[in-house]
């Protein structure tokens, strides 16, 4: 049998396309893994179903996320972050990330800490760790 | 004085600054028709006192609105009555210094009452910012004439409100109202705004609805009177019929794409490339606001960016470096200030 792969239009992803935006400051220098990664933290559904059965499927609007950038030391935004004191708690941080296929943003990032740095000889890089109280992604 | 020298090998000069805070959407400018032009800004009444006496209008206005301790700017605008020129060109030159709404108080047996209509028809055209007119009457019977001679009941932004004089005295309702709706949280809607302090409601027995429907719903006229029990606004809507607040949030969504692109353009190492990538910065940001006001409750979740394709623009065009052709689109969140409900009692049979 023919597998679907065969049949289907062949498709491009190119990572060039992915921006990611953190207070209008693009990041313009990554590292060589991923460029961010992306976790909501609950279940949208619970389903709870009692002893005869019956269940209920309960509604979390919980959209808590874990959003971090993995970037390089040398880059603008790290500079930028650093340099702009944003790493004051109460800030809250625009984040916008654009991939080909997603649109990820949040308004209510807060910056963890100061992750761990280091030097040696190699590439800098620094994974600039987001706690959101409310992540949204949707189609692009 | 000079400054004592020391021997010490370091020295230190001290230098001052004084940062005045930003007063957000919460600062307003009263337009004064006057015999001059000038623009005055004041953080607090002590301010005031210096260049307008105890007693007089823009003084009874600047003590309304700071009796919000949380008011930040009071400016006063002049311009000259009867120079036709006058008023536009204060406008154009103070529109953006500050204030988020403009007051403007008058009687309506004023003779310069007609510079409403032109100062309204000013904000209109800027897309930015509100304007509240507060008149006073003596007569209530000449109020509809007076603003529908105004010709501005197309005017979005532009919000009327109207009170007798008490005992002959002016009660500045329109600082009064703004001294509580400039610093109270986005999107509040005019029509709630109750208990002003300083402002005697309409005569709870002889004002009812009948002279509201007659006098002031006509016309979209806004007024302070007692409704069920508690003295309030009596209507939260623009000349157009449209919701006052909706406006507000209108602008909230402006200024913050606005400087949230600004950031984009200031903040890239000053090189944002006329391609899909630099075009999408900006769409993100877009997205990224009108996603934010649209959790918070705003503006309805359907509302949509119009991004434009670089492919698609011609070499010609990228070389001047303007970028148009993104539009977005979004319908606001309304209030509800007006309910009627029906309920049924049961009675039962009775034998």
């Amino acid at each position: 049998m023919t597998s679907l792969t065969q049949t289907a239009q062949d498709h491009t992803w190119d990572i060039a396309d992915v921006i990611i935006e953190i207070d209008g400051v693009a990041l313009d220098l990554a590292t060589t893994g991923d460029l961010f990664t992306c976790s909501f933290d609950q279940d949208n559904i619970t389903i709870s179903v009692d002893v005869w059965g019956n269940g209920m499927r309960v509604i979390n609007h919980n959209a808590e996320a874990t959003i971090t950038v993995n970037s390089s030391r040398m880059s603008n935004m790290w500079r930028k972050f650093l340099k702009n004191e944003n790493n004051e708690r109460l800030a809250e941080h625009k984040i916008n990330i654009l991939t080909p296929m997603e649109r990820i943003t949040s308004s209510s990032a807060s910056f963890i800490k100061i992750p761990d740095l280091n030097a040696g000889n190699e590439a800098p890089t620094v994974a600039m760790q987001f706690k959101c109280i409310r992540a949204d992604a949707a189609a692009a | 004085m000079e400054k004592i020298k020391t021997m010490s090998p370091i020295k230190i000069d001290t230098s001052y600054a004084r940062p005045v805070l930003d007063a957000g959407m919460a600062g307003i400018m009263l337009i004064n028709p006057t015999d001059h032009e000038g623009l005055q800004n004041y953080h607090g009444l002590a301010e005031v006192i210096k260049d307008y006496s105890l007693g007089s209008a823009v003084y009874s206005q600047a003590t309304a609105y700071f009796n919000n301790e949380n008011s930040p700017l009071f400016q006063v605008t002049s311009y000259k009555v009867g120079d036709g020129n006058s008023l536009t060109s204060v406008m154009n030159k103070y529109y953006y210094s500050g204030a988020q709404y403009f007051l403007v108080h008058m009687s309506i047996d004023d003779k310069n009452l007609s510079d409403i209509a032109a100062i309204s028809n000013f904000v209109e055209a800027q897309d930015n910012k509100e304007l509240i007119v507060d008149l006073t009457y003596s007569d209530v019977t000449k109020l509809p004439a007076a603003v529908s001679g105004l010709n501005i009941d197309n005017n979005k932004a532009t919000l009327i409100m109207a009170k007798n004089l008490i005992n002959g005295t002016d009660e500045f309702q329109g600082a009064h109202f703004l001294s509580t709706y400039a610093n109270a949280g986005l999107g509040t809607d005019a029509a709630l705004v109750n208990n002003l302090d300083g402002v005697t409601p309409q005569d709870k027995y002889e004002f009812g609805a009948n002279e509201l429907e007659k006098y002031f719903v006509p016309n979209k006229i806004a007024t302070y009177a007692w409704r069920g029990g508690t003295p309030m606004m009596t209507s939260g809507v623009s000349q157009s019929g449209d919701q006052f607040q909706a406006m507000v949030v209108r602008d909230a969504i402006t200024n913050e794409i606005t400087s949230s692109l600004n950031n984009v353009i200031l903040q890239n190492n000053g090189r944002i490339t006329y391609d899909n990538t630099g075009i999408k910065l900006f769409e993100n940001s877009i997205y990224g606001v009108l996603n934010e006001y649209a959790t918070r409750g705003f503006i309805e979740t359907q509302f949509d960016v119009h991004s434009v394709d670089a492919n698609n623009i011609s070499e010609s065009k990228k070389a001047s470096g303007r970028l148009t052709g993104m539009n977005w689109k979004y319908t606001p969140k309304f209030t509800i200030d007006d309910a009627s409900f029906s309920q049924t009692v049961v009675l039962p049979e009775v034998l």
